[in-house]
């Protein structure tokens, strides 16, 4: 395993190494073994080992480096980096050179972090899997024959594999957690508005959300720290207030007596895996020898948050895709088609695979005269009912528990031809896109077999309880596998 | 459920071909047998919401150019799929 940020930072500053072999080591990681993983998109050796030797005569010159500085981040390859590709692993954007960076790259760039290249996801983010990505599926660095979860699967790979520090990704129904819990790191998803969506290329806008994949804990909140905040190029980014500010001190310390954590009885049901249930209550059993106190309780309307997700995203999908018409940006069938109109739907055709046009045409179908109100004023009315129980529960309680998926990563191939199959992958993590709630899921005590992790999620901005109740565990699990 | 893909391709703009018509006509079905499941709610008393989840800012952006490299215009039309003398070529819109 790489070291954390703050151990990579203190050996750059202390001369133990520089940030050029930290770079050409990682490097030479993605040489050996990405081309059967299939995490990257795109790799930056140039740029990255440029970027190095500069903060090294930084270095030289007896200057101090800033804590994200030479700090190797891979990206999902939905969120643009200006001057590079930007593909959303579809044939409609293979040839499209971002424009501009995203807000979170803008940031990190200040930082002083080094850009590895671009990962692989599910076209579009769609996916939960990576195996809808145009350019082949990712596998999971934990068992190459089993998928690495999605539809940030390549982000999740590259950390896993000791292929990147940290990895930028998105989620819009569990695409930073589920990923995350099944290749055995942590991922956070923040508060919806937390983090400035501007530059991510748009799924579902009122569900998506940036967040960030490592190794550690306190690593995702030193990358929150640095890409939070107020955008004014994202009307819906949050200024926050400053009891909403992180204190990294205080989530290092972990100190978690007292605190009330609800276990939701709808989480806990047949069909958990007897491992991924086994390691969920070790996990629950070393939190009460922390003071951490556990009280049942209930999310009556769970069982309808995916059927809820898979009406308002699609929705969300149809509107947001319509942009790639052929005619401004992306693939095109101008030069080929008679008409306008056969510019749009020749493109369309040719350049989105099929679970985009599936979402495309359930969205369309809808939003449509005559059904509007049947599906999508249906699904936004049960939101809102999400909501409330996520209110009503967070009255009582710091947070909630839950497993991030019902069981351990499954075989390449094994849900690809059943799409029901497939959505139902996001049973544990769609509700808190619902809501609008951070969640983060965190690898549990167990060791042996394939990796589990368990979710935590808290109110709207609380992401200081959320990362100090995960930070506890995460505290003595470093110490129980690196001792 | 009264749904003709053909009809919804239509609508979504996309040339559908005869595998994916079968593909989709087999997975629409399974699919909104599965969101159905909302029927059984009873949301009478519900109203449908207008808000988001959140309470969020919605400022009017200004009209200036706080963030893009001097050469965006640039790295704009050179993602266009056909240009002639600077500008995005279209087919015709009118028909004669």
């Amino acid at each position: 395993m790489l070291p954390s940020i703050e151990q990579l930072n203190q050996s750059y500053n202390n001369s133990s190494t520089t940030v050029k072999k930290v770079v050409e080591d990682t490097l030479a990681t993605i040489n050996s073994k990405d081309t059967e993983i299939n995490s990257y998109t795109e790799v930056f050796n140039t740029e990255a080992l440029s970027q190095a030797e500069k903060l090294d005569a930084k270095l030289a010159r007896g200057e101090k480096l800033g804590l994200l500085e030479g700090i190797p981040i891979s990206v999902k390859d939905a969120i643009l980096i200006e001057g590079h590709k930007a593909t959303a692993s579809s044939r409609m954007l293979e040839d499209y050179t971002a424009t501009y960076d995203a807000t979170v790259i803008k940031k990190l760039k200040e930082a002083g972090a080094i850009f590895l290249g671009k990962t692989n996801l599910d076209e579009f983010a769609m996916g939960a899997s990576t195996e809808n990505s145009a350019f082949g599926a990712t596998r999971n660095p934990a068992d190459t024959n089993r998928v690495p979860g999605g539809s940030s699967g390549g982000s999740a790979a590259s950390v896993a594999g000791d292929m990147a520090l940290i990895s930028i990704g998105s989620d819009t129904g569990g695409s930073i957690r589920q990923p995350a819990s099944l290749t055995g790191i942590v991922g956070l998803k923040p508060t919806y508005g937390r983090v400035s969506r501007f530059g991510l290329i748009a799924m579902a806008s009122s569900l998506d959300q940036i967040g960030p994949f490592a190794h550690r804990v306190i690593d995702t909140a030193h990358i929150l720290q640095t890409i939070e905040g107020r955008d004014e190029m994202d009307a819906t980014s949050a200024q926050l207030e400053t009891s909403q500010l992180l204190d990294i001190e205080s989530i290092r310390q972990a100190n978690v007596k007292g605190m009330r954590v609800g276990i939701p009885k709808e989480y806990f049901i047949d069909g958990i895996d007897a491992d991924v249930r086994k390691a969920i209550d070790e996990v629950i059993e070393v939190y009460k020898t922390l003071g951490v106190e556990f009280v049942e309780v209930s999310l009556p309307h769970t069982e309808y948050a995916v059927p809820t997700y898979y009406i308002i995203m699609p929705a969300e999908v149809s509107t947001n895709l319509a942009r790639f018409d052929g005619i401004r940006y992306g693939l095109s069938e101008l030069q080929n088609s008679q008409d306008l109109q056969e510019v749009y739907r020749a493109s369309r055709a040719k350049g989105f695979g099929n679970e985009p046009l599936r979402r495309i045409m359930l969205g369309t179908y809808v939003l449509s005269s005559g059904y509007y109100s049947s599906y999508y004023g249906k699904a936004k009315q049960v939101q809102d009912m999400i909501r409330k129980d996520f209110t009503n529960v967070f009255a009582e309680v710091d947070a909630i528990i839950t497993p991030t998926s019902p069981h351990t990563a499954f075989n390449i191939g094994e849900k690809v031809n059943d799409p029901v199959s497939m959505y139902l992958e996001d049973i544990f993590t769609v509700a808190t896109n619902l809501a609008g709630i951070p969640g983060i899921s965190v690898p549990t005590l167990s060791n042996s077999g394939l990796p589990i992790g368990f979710q935590l999620m808290t109110n709207h901005f609380e992401e200081q309880k959320l990362l100090t109740l995960a930070q506890a565990i995460d505290n003595i699990r470093y110490d129980k596998f690196n001792n | 459920m009264n749904y003709n893909v053909q009809d919804i391709a239509k609508l979504a703009h996309i040339n559908l071909s005869s595998e994916r018509n079968e593909m989709l006509n087999q997975d629409f079905g399974s699919i909104l047998d599965y969101v159905n499941t909302l029927t059984s709610l009873d949301l009478q008393s519900q109203t449908i919401p207008t808000y988001h989840t959140q309470t969020l800012r919605q400022d009017l952006a200004l009209d200036n150019n706080p963030r893009f490299s001097q050469n965006i215009k640039q790295n704009i039309i050179q993602e266009m799929p056909l240009v002639e003398e600077g500008y995005l070529v279209v087919k015709s819109v009118l028909k004669k």
